[in-house]
């Protein structure tokens, strides 16, 4: 992936996103350009038809020729106009189109760990509303900046041809304005900073506030009584009056710089009239023209604030473009043909926290269950995710049948593993496509044979379309058991030789777990089974029992072997045993 | 939305009506602000007529320096006091904005949290968080811009038309009838682009939602290595969006272009008539000059005008949002019953209740007595989590009764219900602060003390013991990451401290590691002791013990009693027993015979 640099003003940032669409972004601006000399020429009229009054020199056949210029100035304005609107729109279609498919190949490419809750909001994010507030900025703002570059040069030129010395004169004010302009720039841009992190605060205030409801419902502690939620609202509210009292001032000083040019090109054409350097009609016609010159300008000042959105923006699409892909091997390796796990000095940590396994060696042996158990925080689910792939170790190889995994390709190692995780992903679809994703080229015979093994073929007969019902976001129409069952079809249907289990911890009705239980069963039938285990049948029924502390494992054995050694077991067995049986008193 | 609002002046005025009563609270700050715009505005017109003068002055014989001099002075002083004006306006508009947001953020949160809770529990958060942060941002534009600029506009289209109609009315006219064409050209393009617009916001509705989905799945479509076809999918869905922005585009960019250059086109018309009067004497020279000063500018004006309103549908929409949220009916409560003495059984009395359509119960009615364990089991979506919440009141039935001491719960005021109630449910939820903080929810005044002894209590103590800063620490994003377990024991010690009567758990033993769950059942076994207990259960040996038992099947008591009869019934407790007891025994087998 080549490196993108999303830095310095949006326009170049664009700019260099363009690609293949820099030469219809150029052409755009050329049209815009010819737009703003049609929209400039109209001034010889004037300016001739000025000159005819006060010298009482018209005629008809020149105001006939002035008119009919006019009116192709007109024409030509229209037609430039279009051109270089449809050019840019077109463009930045295109480009936004091709910006958000070149992310989403490279969010695919990413290593499987982006993949967690947090970044996964962001990245929507990125997709949805940063690169529509950057498309929206370049349809817009961006356009009538760049016409507002250009307009005032066109009638500089012109200017200068009636009068060199009143030319600069009326450009004085702009070139003034400039420095105001980057100063006031500066300010905001701080206070926008400050403002925008007060502003992300308060929202996550207001988020915390919708999604404590309860609580705070059950304490009384609404509205300004949450002083947490209060202190949030003020100080927004607060950088936000500091902000209009430090910005209104420096704003009017632009806008005040700029318009200065007109009692400038009074004053200064009264001066040189007198001293009889300047002639009265040249006099006038800069007259008339003050009032157009600015402008432009001044509405381009309007777009000031969409350009800081899209600065935003397409920072956080720079960061996301720039994420480091995961590697992949460089020569394509044969798949293992057996299906035992093995740990061989195995080291993994998460990023900014501590070593949490140092030297870890394990063996998982084909068509077993292999259960872990151990303390919370010991790594247990990280365990899983190794032999996923869904993190790599930092040392150490994780092995299967002899082949290191990562001398797989991510989909090689995808082709390995079942994984039956507690979130339970459905898509919106329906029933049937949400199996049938389990293979590719899946046939609805097996599809409901999956089904079927995994306990579900009859609950799904039973809604009103069956196999075609479907699946609202999330599978909110279904029950978790029913959810399960599913994702534990779609996993049959898969059929990979190593399946990867986190027991549910929540609990279902008795009826439902039953039916998980059994479902489940099938799923691991001949298969290399490692299992977080937390039930009682499953820890005792196991070929092998793993017990994970402190990064390493502390002990190994069937669960017989295991109860008659006094050690960390014991304790763990006796807490679940103790547990499974408690009942509450009031 | 803006389908309709761009079209129509129906939702141009209902536009302003939603937002309207927004600026009440700052009333007097937005009429000195549009006081002071109008101001401005006027100051705008100055230089037009400082540089009519100064034309007129050029063109007599003897010009006179000092005139001209006079005017410049003039005009600065009309730049200035104009931006100064402007300044001023937008500087008490947006305080006025700034307050007004805040008062309105306020008060979405205290009526949120006086409404049935099942309404804003149902809604996703994000939804209520973007009304209460983006759609209440959104007044800003109508309140501290819309406000001050449409008077000024208004006032500098009605002044300059004004003073030009005065002058010479032929030109007048001739200055503003190209608005004609251009409003029949952007209706002609809104028309045809209208036709796209459906398609538009669906495929990008399309799009998005699909990127979203995309993204939300990735890690199960890398899994199942449907990756390729997945993004193949999406990249589908971008390529018809951008299909349909360009065909919308190229239907509407002829008439939108030319909507603009109609509006900067009147040279077209002024030249030629004004040179035809001059020529046929019937006006002044400075009469044409006049209209070339102040006409060819004339149009840009409205234009100010024509963007305001066009952005008020958007605008409004926020504000209508805002409103309606505001206007959902709040719980009904009044304070007639006084506090001490309510003795703590709960009843249900012949209640029904739904969320749509079908009912979720049906004419459900019990006693929970004092220190007494009332256990609800049975099926999922059986209603049982549906009986726990209407106890916290999170809805009201919709007919029957529910009384807590034999009073109903709308008579108990919310602050006595809730010191009546204490509610532990399977989501913990605390704020992002310290854990301290975190416990005085419950109760503003408890002392360091009473926090250790709920923290004993609730076998939390130790582990905050053991944080570096002890009660001090901050949870949440900003802090430690307390594990789920640890999380539900905080949630259970803030109960504590609350020391309500009755106790309400939903599946408050779904532990999350269940390496906790010992400590986490210790801790819930101090929280119910002496009080009247309503647990929600799927785990049935949790509840063998109940003093009553009741198994809620479809949204009906099915069959009441304790664990025993229940099981001698052989109905369908003794059915969820057996499952429970057969998914108990069942361990994962590798082999198969």
């Amino acid at each position: 992936m080549s490196d993108v640099s999303i830095e310095g003003s949006p326009a170049v940032a664009i700019w260099r996103l363009a690609g293949d669409q820099q030469g219809v972004l150029l052409r755009s601006i050329g049209y815009k350009a010819l737009q703003g000399c049609f929209d400039a020429l109209p001034i010889a009229a004037l300016i001739w038809l000025i000159n005819a009054v006060r010298l009482e020199t018209l005629t008809g056949s020149g105001l006939l020729w002035a008119t009919l210029g006019v009116l192709a100035c007109v024409a030509g304005q229209w037609l430039a106009g279009y051109l270089a609107n449809r050019s840019a729109w077109i463009a930045t279609f295109e480009l936004f189109g091709s910006l958000r498919a070149r992310l989403l190949r490279h969010v695919r490419r990413l290593p499987m760990s982006v993949h967690d809750h947090s970044s996964t909001g962001d990245m929507t994010t990125v997709l949805t509303q940063d690169i529509s507030a950057v498309e929206n900025f370049a349809h817009e703002p961006m356009q009538v900046m760049v016409g507002a570059a250009i307009a005032p040069l066109i009638v500089f030129v012109v200017l200068l041809g009636q009068d060199a010395p009143m030319a600069f004169a009326a450009m004085l004010s702009v070139a003034l304005a400039v420095p105001v302009f980057l100063w006031s720039n500066g300010v905001f841009a701080r206070l926008a900073a400050r403002r925008q992190d007060l502003q992300a605060d308060a929202a996550g205030r207001m988020l915390e506030y919708i999604q404590g409801l309860p609580v705070i419902r059950a304490f009384g502690m609404s509205g300004e009584k949450l002083a947490l939620f209060d202190t949030a609202l003020r100080d927004f509210r607060g950088i936000s009056m500091e902000m209009t009292a430090k910005l209104a001032p420096l704003g009017s000083a632009f806008l005040t710089t700029v318009l200065l040019g007109i009692p400038l090109i009074v004053g200064a054409g009264t001066y040189w009239l007198f001293t009889e350097r300047l002639d009265v009609g040249v006099f006038i016609i800069f007259a008339v023209l003050s009032l157009r010159v600015y402008g432009p300008l001044l509405a381009a000042a309007n777009g000031v604030e969409s350009m800081r959105i899209a600065e935003a923006s397409l920072a956080r699409i720079g960061r996301l473009l720039n994420r480091e892909t995961a590697a992949e091997p460089a020569h394509e390796t044969p798949l293992p043909t057996r299906y035992d796990v093995e740990f061989s000095d195995v080291g993994f940590a998460y990023a900014g926290a501590d070593t949490l396994f140092e030297n870890l060696n394990l063996s998982a042996p084909a068509a077993a269950v292999t259960a872990i158990v151990g303390p919370s925080g010991a790594g247990k689910t990280t365990l899983l995710q190794l032999v996923a792939g869904l993190r790599t170790p930092d040392r150490g190889r994780v092995v299967v049948g002899g082949v290191d995994l990562a001398d797989l390709s991510a989909n090689q190692r995808f082709e390995l593993v079942t994984c039956v995780f507690q979130d339970v992903y459905l898509f919106p679809g329906t029933i049937y496509d949400n199996i049938a994703f389990g293979r590719a080229s899946a046939t609805s015979a097996q599809v409901e044979r999956a089904a079927r093994l995994a306990r579900a073929d009859e609950f799904i007969r039973a809604l009103p379309d069956g196999y075609d019902s479907r699946v609202d976001e999330g599978g909110a129409n279904l029950s978790g058991g029913e959810r399960q069952r599913i994702s534990i079809a779609r996993a049959i249907l898969k059929d990979a030789p190593i399946v990867l289990l986190d027991e549910a911890t929540a609990s279902l009705d008795p009826t439902n777990e039953r039916y998980v239980q059994e479902a489940l069963t099938e799923l691991v039938a001949n298969k290399t089974v490692l299992v977080v285990a937390h039930r009682l049948a499953t820890i005792r029924n196991a070929d092998q029992i793993l017990v994970l502390a402190d990064g390493a494992i502390r002990q190994r054995g069937r669960h017989d072997e295991l109860l008659e050694a006094p050690g960390l077991y014991q304790a763990l067995w006796d807490a679940r045993e103790r547990a499974s049986s408690w009942q509450p008193r009031p | 939305m803006s389908e309709a609002a761009s079209t129509g002046r129906e939702s141009l005025t209902s536009g302003i009506r939603a937002l309207l009563p927004f600026a009440q609270g700052a009333r007097a700050s937005f009429a000195l602000a549009a006081l002071i715009a109008a101001a401005a505005a006027f100051l705008g017109l100055v230089p037009y007529w400082v540089i009519n003068e100064a034309i007129g002055i050029a063109l007599t014989p003897e010009l006179s320096q000092e005139s001209l001099w006079l005017l410049a002075g003039f005009a600065l002083a009309a730049v200035v006091g104009r931006f100064a004006c402007e300044g001023i306006a937008t500087f008490i508009a947006h305080r006025g904005a700034f307050q007004i947001q805040y008062d309105v953020r306020l008060a979405l949160a205290r009526h949120l949290a006086a409404l049935p809770l099942g309404k804003v529990t149902r809604r996703r958060s994000g939804e209520l968080k973007k009304v209460m942060a983006d759609d209440v941002e959104r007044l800003e534009l109508f309140l501290a811009h819309a406000i001050p600029d449409t008077v000024a506009a208004v006032l500098t289209v009605v002044a300059l038309a004004t003073w030009m109609v005065l002058i010479d009315w032929r030109l007048a006219l001739a200055t503003y009838i190209l608005i004609v064409p251009a409003f029949a050209c952007i209706a002609l393009g809104m028309r045809r682009a209208g036709m796209h617009m459906t398609e538009y916001r669906e495929t990008q509705a399309q799009m998005n939602a699909s990127i979203v989905e995309l993204l939300r799945g990735m890690a199960v479509v890398k899994m199942f290595n449907r990756d390729a076809d997945e993004v193949r999918g999406t990249e589908s869905t971008i390529a018809r969006y951008i299909e349909v922005v360009r065909g919308y585009s190229l239907d509407f960019l002829p008439y939108g272009t030319g909507f603009y250059v109609l509006l900067g086109a009147n040279a077209a018309i002024l030249i030629p008539l004004a040179g035809w009067l001059w020529h046929t004497n019937s006006i002044s020279t400075q009469t044409v000059l006049f209209f070339l000063i102040v006409g060819l500018g004339a149009l840009a004006t409205v234009n100010a005008l024509l963007y305001l309103f066009a952005n008020l549908s958007h605008i409004a929409s926020g504000g209508a949002i805002v409103r309606d949220v505001l206007a959902e009916p709040a719980l009904e409560s009044s304070n007639a019953v006084a506090e001490h003495g309510i003795e703590p059984r709960v009843e249900f009395d012949g209640v029904w209740f739904r969320y749509e359509n079908a009912w979720v119960l049906e004419d459900v009615s019990f006693s929970a007595a004092p220190s007494e364990l009332t256990a609800l089991v049975g099926p999922s979506g059986g209603g049982k989590s549906t009986v726990a919440a209407l106890i916290g009141r999170f809805f009201d039935p919709e007919r029957g009764e529910i009384r807590i001491g034999g009073h109903p719960l709308a008579r108990l005021g919310n602050d006595t219900l809730n010191r009546q109630v204490s509610m532990v449910l399977q989501e913990t939820f605390l704020f992002d602060d310290s854990i301290a903080g975190n416990l005085r929810v419950a109760r503003a005044d408890a002392t360091d003390a009473e926090l250790v002894r709920a923290c004993e209590q609730a076998c939390i103590h130790d582990t905050i013991a053991a944080l570096s800063d002890g009660y001090a620490t901050v949870v949440g994003e900003r802090g430690v990451r307390l594990s789920g377990g640890e999380r539900q024991r905080l949630t259970i010690a803030r109960a504590i401290l609350a020391d309500a009567p009755i106790v309400v758990l939903d599946e408050a033993t779904a532990f999350v590691d269940p390496e906790n769950e010992h400590a986490i059942q210790q801790a819930i076994s101090e929280l119910v002791r002496g009080r009247t207990v309503i647990m929600v259960a799927h785990r049935l040996s949790t509840v063998r013990g109940a003093d009553q038992i009741l198994v809620l099947d479809q949204g009906s008591i099915v069959e009441r009693g304790d664990h025993d009869e229940l099981v001698a019934r052989n109905g369908l407790y003794a059915q969820l027993w057996q499952d429970f007891n057969v998914a108990r025994a069942t361990g994962l087998r590798a082999e198969r015979p």
